[in-house]
């Protein structure tokens, strides 16, 4: 009896352990896609209120991570610091250098630098949104599987 | 209060226990500040705190609320008010784009003005010149108190008259970001022309009376004109230090000239010095 609660805790264990690591891909994710979001508020607004991004950064991106983020990012340069720990390098340098470039241009040069960006963002989230297409359930039926695998041993 | 300097010079500046009246940055040399004192002004200069240029750029970022774009038009005239209403002047080298003024890159220096307001500072004046509403043009060196005084001026016309007196703050010197209480029959154009408020103001909103500060050009002298040939009431100033000096210029002396204002008045430091009527006699 002891040999089965064991063995149901470890797969539930192990199950929770590949969600986690996949959990880290959904949550690039939706960092990226909420960044994208407020590239495209960015953009919005230079075609008519002309709001400052101080203003717009206090929106709701959907993504409590980015909001905290966003709210929090010294545009004096102190940014790589408040990158979420989850991202790649290469997503944790892309945001750092838009954030750097962000809002230092005239109306005309701003607009060309947010769709620069668009592009960059857009790419980024659908390829992220791909892969955790395959990943996510995977992460899960792997550390499901480990579990079941060390339930058999135990048993 | 300079919220978008450092705060190390922040701090320095505002602990002194006088009232601050300019801040003048310069790249790579001390920061100076000018206090008001019981015995007049007192200049104070920062030796330990010397800006580079890129400390300036990051100044005005943060002034700009992190957006130049949103600055962009003031930037080009030289100046940006802070939400604080300091007006602070910056000086760099001037990007042409052929039909003008494209920008202002290379930071060297910023002059930092901070807001005065002097509640009824206008009110000698009004009891001894105005039993109705007239047509004023303040006249005094930078920093004499003109924008205080037509600010508390339009405030008696709101308030005392009851006029509907519309501000035309081009440099939200007046309004403040809508800190400073204008009356309660005001209304305040910020940002935009003059020329293009005070036409926007008449067309929409039917003031009673107009405050609009410092008239520098002959768009802002004809719009000015225009609005009192409209019937409204015109509280306007200008820079200037003697009536023979300002009829030199060429937008002061056409609207002058075709009788617009009722009272040129005069300042030194706050106070009225010379009242003129509309024919140019000494009061």
């Amino acid at each position: 009896m002891t040999v089965v609660i064991l063995g149901i805790l470890i797969t539930a264990l192990t199950t929770w352990i590949g969600k986690k690591i996949s959990d880290k891909y959904i949550y690039q994710e939706k960092f990226l896609n909420a960044l994208n979001t407020f590239n495209g508020e960015l953009i919005r607004n230079l075609a008519f209120r002309h709001d400052s991004i101080a203003k717009i950064r206090n929106k709701d991106f959907h993504f409590s991570d980015f909001n905290d983020f966003v709210s929090r990012v010294d545009f004096d340069g102190v940014i790589a610091s408040g990158c979420p720990k989850y991202l790649d390098k290469d997503q944790r340098d892309a945001v750092i250098s838009y954030f750097s470039g962000l809002g230092r241009n005239s109306l005309s040069a701003e607009k060309n630098f947010l769709e620069e960006y668009k592009v960059v963002f857009d790419d980024a989230v659908e390829k992220l949104r791909a892969r955790n297409v395959k990943i996510k359930p995977l992460g899960i039926k792997i550390g499901f599987a480990i579990g079941i695998i060390i339930f058999i041993l135990l048993l | 209060m300079l919220n978008f300097l450092p705060s190390k010079a922040r701090n320095e500046i505002t602990r002194v226990p006088l009232k601050l009246n300019e801040v003048r940055i310069r790249r790579n040399l001390p920061v100076t500040a000018i206090y008001a004192a019981d015995y007049g002004i007192r200049k104070i200069v920062y030796n330990d705190l010397v800006f580079s240029e890129k400390d300036i750029e990051d100044c005005i970022f943060r002034l700009c609320d992190y957006s130049i774009f949103g600055a962009e038009e003031s930037i080009k005239n030289g100046f940006i008010t802070s939400e604080e209403g300091e007006r602070v002047g910056i000086c760099g080298s001037i990007v042409n784009d052929g039909t003008g003024i494209a920008t202002i890159k290379d930071f060297s220096s910023m002059v930092i003005r901070i807001p005065n307001d002097i509640e009824n500072c206008s009110e000698s004046f009004i009891s001894q010149y105005l039993k109705v509403p007239a047509d004023c043009l303040v006249v005094s060196k930078p920093y004499h108190g003109k924008t205080t005084f037509i600010r508390d001026l339009g405030r008696a016309y709101s308030d005392k008259f009851g006029l509907n007196t519309l501000f035309v703050d081009e440099r939200d010197e007046l309004s403040i970001g809508g800190h400073e209480y204008l009356g309660k029959n005001s209304d305040v154009i910020r940002f935009g022309k003059k020329a293009d408020s005070i036409r926007y103001g008449i067309r929409s909103i039917n003031p009673q009376a107009i405050v609009c500060d410092e008239i520098m050009t002959v768009s802002d002298a004809d719009a000015v004109s225009f609005a009192a040939k409209c019937g409204v009431k015109i509280i306007a100033s200008a820079h200037g230090d003697s009536m023979e000096n300002i009829l030199k210029r060429q937008e002061i002396n056409a609207i002058i000239k075709c009788f617009t204002f009722d009272y040129i008045l005069f300042l030194n430091e706050f106070e009225v010095t010379e009242v003129y009527n509309r024919n140019l006699v000494k009061l």
